[in-house]
């Protein structure tokens, strides 16, 4: 503590002149545009004609009377109710599997961990071409043992559920690295204490690893749920919402509303209520963690 | 000291962010070319014009390579900005909001109707009606009918894309299969004889396709892909000023049916999301526009092709339908003389010559011009040109994509009932008109 005290008391011009460019960056591009959008949210600005009325919670009242919004929000937490299982499961038996020095855990790793950096706009072009119709990679190899596939894309109950896997195996790598880190961070006495009490290696998993990687559990759950309710550039490259409107979801509605139709009043509306909606889910997470994380520091 | 250079440090931070935050001028909006704004000039001290376009970088030399003529005899500076044509409208509309969009900019596919409608841009039918060596009357009427109002004309036409079918003629010829040019010449070319003809050139097995009626890689705008062909049917989509939704009549029942029967029924078009082009070698026939020419050209496709017009339908006179793209001077232009003048100059008749292997532009003179008719390469022929679209069009007219205030939504809404017929949301082609009829209605009296 008196170390800390010292540096505070040294020179905390120092310290607050490094941080400064991003705390600026912060203020301007992030934290004045969040305040402004509430603001926003009751006006009618529509771009094209810049002019701006301010017209109290009207756009709030149609927002809950129009039935694409009802749409949408099913859509969106059909989207993160499919992806957060998925993703937890699969990131977590991948890291149990990788985790281990074994001959080539190299090639595996990088191989899942490179979708990570692949931009997500060339990650979804690519996955259409994958699932397209009729010459689609995914229809002609099922084709080739007399399936004949579905229109992946065109598909109204297909099409949210195509864009999760495509999400899915995208974000795979970074979570997995989060696991791996996790569960290599567990000290190893638990185990060799299980097994002299006889645990088998699914008994560890749940009572000794799930348990001391909760806390990463838990980050990789809230950083997911988020990423899942912001969703848009997948859904912009796979489908367009479509077909019709069955995979339009909060920010490509927002997005249709602000840049095709310049409806900025509007979009805001719809803005500032997935706004409200991340920050209840987070908070109510954040709650539930003390029942849930027990080895946070 | 450190203490002094610290806050030195903040200051000029803080300052050169506030700076270029603060780089956006007032907006201003002068009533037309005459309005008294002070001209904006660049560096050298010469008026600048600054004019958005869309393309690549070579489009961007080839213009900047044209307007030197102009600089030099107006003694100004012409910035051309390159922006990206998904972007282009929404940074366009960014721009004017803020003061700062550039003095001329390109408009096209109902942009130029939101932009219009909204006041943005200026008219300039000072400049262009009355110069008798401007040729203004050589302009296709309709070609002027969505960008203008009463007298006022807020911007001039420079391309537009007639469509046409492209036909894989080795692949007809391999097959054995009567080629459309036939049937053109004999006066029977129908949509009925292209559909017969695209089940007969389909081999599923090979991955040979009959027919693509339009760019089925991507989300499509369905009121245009479908326009003409829904008029060669003898529907519409629209009573004659936009107020009524008009296509759930058996002429349009019978033209939506006849294209989910291609697709789904004889499977002999290209399913929605399938990015295979023409060039690929395995499609029979194609729609698309003239310019699509250029693409076939550029990929040194190794089978014969030719180009024919698009067929009749049951109303053999429908007129060709298209959209334009147009110069305009925006309001937020501090020139707007000048702008005004560089809109003139490149509109040309002679420009549009210079410009005749890039553009197709709707000037009746042009379309006949042998500059014109003889393409690079020879192909297509001066004989498929006339006959594809050059004479169509002074047989059966030309027309403009309707415009309306909630057109993007209009255009969103038939897009999403075409998506959920052809995704089976739909069952039947009424049905799904009907749904396009009701929730068209309701944006068309919003």
């Amino acid at each position: 503590m008196r170390s800390k005290s010292k540096l505070y008391g040294k020179d905390p011009l120092w310290g607050h002149t490094f941080i400064s460019p991003m705390l600026i960056g912060f203020i301007v591009i992030s934290l004045l545009p969040i305040i402004a959008t509430f603001f926003i949210s009751l006006t009618d600005w529509a771009l094209l004609n810049n002019k701006v009325e301010f017209i109290g919670f009207e756009n709030y009242k149609k927002l809950f009377s129009d039935p694409l919004f009802y749409k949408v929000t099913k859509n969106t937490l059909l989207f993160t109710v499919l992806l957060i299982p998925s993703n937890l499961v699969l990131c977590l038996g991948l890291a149990s599997l990788l985790k281990r020095n074994f001959k080539g855990v190299g090639f595996f790793r990088t191989a899942v961990f490179t979708p990570v950096i692949t931009t997500v706009v060339v990650w979804g072009i690519l996955w259409k071409y994958i699932f397209q119709t009729d010459n689609g990679l995914v229809n002609t190899l099922l084709s080739m043992i007399d399936i004949k596939g579905p229109q992946w894309l065109y598909n109204a109950k297909l099409a949210i559920p195509v864009a999760v896997f495509v999400t899915l195996v995208k974000g795979l790598g970074l979570n997995m690295v989060i696991f791996i880190g996790a569960m290599k961070d567990v000290p190893d006495m638990y185990y060799e204490a299980s097994e002299i009490d006889g645990a088998s290696k699914l008994r560890q998993f749940f009572s000794i690893t799930l348990p001391s990687i909760a806390p990463s559990i838990f980050l990789v759950t809230i950083i997911t749920i988020i990423g899942s309710l912001k969703v848009f550039a997948q859904i912009d490259t796979l489908t367009e919402g479509g077909p019709g409107t069955s995979s339009f979801v909060f920010v490509y509605y927002i997005y249709q509303q602000a840049f095709k139709y310049y409806n900025f009043g509007y979009a805001s509306s719809i803005s500032a209520i997935l706004f409200a909606i991340i920050v209840v889910l987070t908070l109510i997470q954040w709650k539930m963690r003390k029942r849930w994380v027990y080895h946070e520091n | 000291m450190k203490r002094i250079l610290s806050v030195l440090l903040i200051i000029v931070m803080a300052a050169s962010l506030l700076s270029a935050c603060g780089g956006t001028q007032a907006p201003t909006q002068p009533e037309g070319p005459g309005a008294s704004v002070a001209p904006q000039t660049g560096s050298s001290g010469k008026p600048t014009i600054s004019i958005a376009i869309w393309g690549d970088e070579n489009r961007k030399k080839t213009f900047e390579e044209l307007f030197v003529a102009f600089e030099e005899a107006n003694n100004c500076d012409v910035v051309v900005n390159l922006v990206a044509y998904q972007d282009y409208a929404t940074k366009l509309a960014t721009q004017l909001a803020a003061g700062n969009a550039p003095d001329v900019v390109w408009l096209a596919d109902g942009m130029e109707a939101q932009f219009l409608q909204s006041g943005n841009l200026v008219d300039i039918s000072s400049y262009v009606k009355s110069d008798a060596d401007y040729n203004y009357p050589d302009l296709y009427e309709s070609a002027m009918a969505a960008i203008t109002d009463g007298d006022a004309v807020y911007g001039i036409p420079f391309s537009f894309g007639p469509r046409v079918v492209y036909v894989n003629k080795t692949l007809f010829d391999k097959a054995g299969v009567k080629s459309p040019s036939e049937y053109v010449a004999e006066g029977n070319w129908t949509y009925e004889t292209m559909y017969d003809l695209a089940r007969q050139m389909t081999d599923i097995s090979k991955g040979q396709y009959g027919l693509k009626l339009w760019d089925t890689s991507s989300a499509t705008n369905y009121v245009y892909a479908f326009y003409d062909l829904v008029l060669a049917y003898g529907a519409d989509y629209f009573n004659q000023d936009t107020t009524d939704f008009t296509l759930n009549t058996p002429e349009g029942i019978a033209a939506v049916q006849a294209v989910y029967d291609a697709i789904y029924k004889d499977q002999s078009h290209l399913k929605p999301g399938d990015a295979t082009e023409f060039t690929a070698g395995t499609i029979a026939m194609a729609r698309s526009t003239f310019s699509y020419a250029k693409t076939i050209k550029g990929s040194n496709v190794d089978f014969e092709w030719e180009v024919v017009p698009v067929p009749k339908g049951p109303a053999a006179n429908a007129p060709v339908i298209t959209g334009f793209a147009y110069y305009c001077v925006t309001t937020n232009s501090k020139n707007p003389e000048l702008a005004a003048e560089l809109v003139k100059h490149m509109t040309t008749t002679d420009m549009m010559k210079t410009m005749v292997n890039t553009f197709v532009a709707p000037r009746a003179s042009l379309l006949n011009s042998e500059e014109f008719l003889q393409q690079e390469g020879g192909k297509p022929t001066k004989d498929e040109i006339l006959s594809s679209f050059v004479h169509v069009i002074e047989e059966q007219g030309l027309r403009s994509y309707p415009a309306h205030k909630n057109f993007s939504k209009i255009q969103d809404q038939i897009t999403m009932d075409f998506d959920n017929y052809f995704a089976g949301v739909y069952s039947s082609a009424e049905e799904t008109v009907k749904a396009m009829e009701q929730a068209v209605r309701a944006l068309l009296n919003q």
